[in-house]
């Protein structure tokens, strides 16, 4: 299926990150280091806190279940091994209170792409696109990388909970 | 006999009022066992040289060492001490000092010019941060950082506004959506905000 499904309602993402999780993830912040934020995204097994090119704004968001499909207008393309096992996936901005943004996803291993670009003062577009795999993804990788961007040659791939000794 | 009662009595509410003062001056010392020692402008100095929690308001305290070898030193002001027993009880926001030095201290001098360290969850989150934003330059490399947080009631025009690296902001909303998860934070419900080591 190529198709993508727009989300609602539009997503406020702040603190330059949005989240992608699993609905079983409890706490789904990852702890940043300034590694983490060189290569524009913190993850865990079913969480993955991605950066934003803006500091905060809306997102209009759009979800496609199939591999990624390039085009030229993304400014930032990161892809991410993911683990679903609950059958839902959250995708929320800090702040939001509510996980009223989801889709529902057969449990087992992912490859997620997040692909954005600015639209506008504050807007953005963020389209995720998420592959079925009979294995997990062996590494993430960053696909395209635009100026805010510094990713090193080996990816950080853990982080810790956010608050979280 | 009338008069022996009545001084019987006198004495006795001389004892009360006196414990009770005594009671009063004590009281606030029961939860504090930080360490801040004092505060000049929107600096603050530690007794033992290192960053640690300040829950109080904004408002210098002396060192629980301190509070043992004087009596008098342990009175703190009466907003004090309503605000100790106001946070009682509320889900805390922790912000670390090591790990997140730039945006610990940004916090911290945001309270001590009197921005509540107890705001309450619930504001218009993208009014109050343009409003809190408005007119702050943005500088390369650096994320500009406001408080009382733009998705609190107390938020928006008048926040105090810094600017911090980039990764500790991104921590800061990790942080913030741990927090808001674990504590089922909702509109309304008021939450405590502090600087650990």
């Amino acid at each position: 299926m190529n198709t993508k499904t727009a989300l609602s309602p539009k997503l406020y993402f702040s603190y330059s990150q949005f989240m992608v999780y699993d609905q079983s993830v409890r706490l789904p912040g990852c702890a940043w280091t300034a590694e983490h934020t060189a290569q524009g995204f913190a993850r865990r097994e079913s969480t993955v806190n991605f950066n934003t090119s803006l500091e905060f704004g809306y997102a209009d968001v759009a979800v496609a279940r199939s591999a990624y499909q390039g085009k030229e207008e993304y400014e930032r393309v990161i892809a991410v091994p993911f683990l679903v096992t609950s059958g839902k996936v959250i995708v929320e901005g800090p702040e939001e209170t509510k996980s009223e943004r989801s889709f529902s996803l057969p449990a087992g291993n992912y490859c997620l792409v997040a692909a954005q670009r600015v639209t506008g003062d504050e807007k953005e577009v963020i389209d995720l696109f998420i592959e079925p795999l009979s294995k997990p993804l062996d590494r993430s990788t960053v696909l395209v990388a635009d100026g805010a961007l510094n990713p090193p040659t080996l990816l950080l791939e853990t982080a810790g909970i956010a608050g979280e000794s | 006999m009338t008069t022996t009662t009545q001084s019987r009595w006198l004495w006795r509410v001389v004892l009360w009022i006196w414990l009770a003062a005594i009671g009063f001056l004590t009281l606030p010392t029961f939860g504090y066992d930080g360490q801040v020692q004092s505060q000049t402008g929107t600096k603050v100095a530690y007794d033992d040289g290192s960053l640690t929690t300040a829950e109080y308001g904004g408002v210098a305290v002396s060192s629980a060492q301190e509070h043992a070898n004087d009596l008098a030193g342990t009175r703190t002001s009466f907003a004090v001490f309503t605000n100790f027993l106001a946070a009682e009880g509320l889900p805390q926001l922790e912000i670390s000092a090591s790990k997140y030095p730039d945006l610990a201290e940004n916090i911290l001098n945001a309270q001590q010019t009197g921005n509540p360290s107890l705001p309450t969850a619930g504001g218009d989150i993208a009014a109050n941060r343009a409003a809190a934003l408005e007119g702050v330059p943005n500088i390369p490399g650096l994320s500009r950082d406001e408080y009382p947080f733009a998705s609190s009631m107390e938020g928006g025009q008048g926040a105090w506004v810094g600017h911090i690296p980039v990764s500790q902001q991104n921590a800061q909303g990790a942080l913030i959506k741990n927090f808001i998860n674990a504590n089922n934070i909702t509109p309304g419900m008021q939450y405590k905000v502090v600087i650990v080591p």
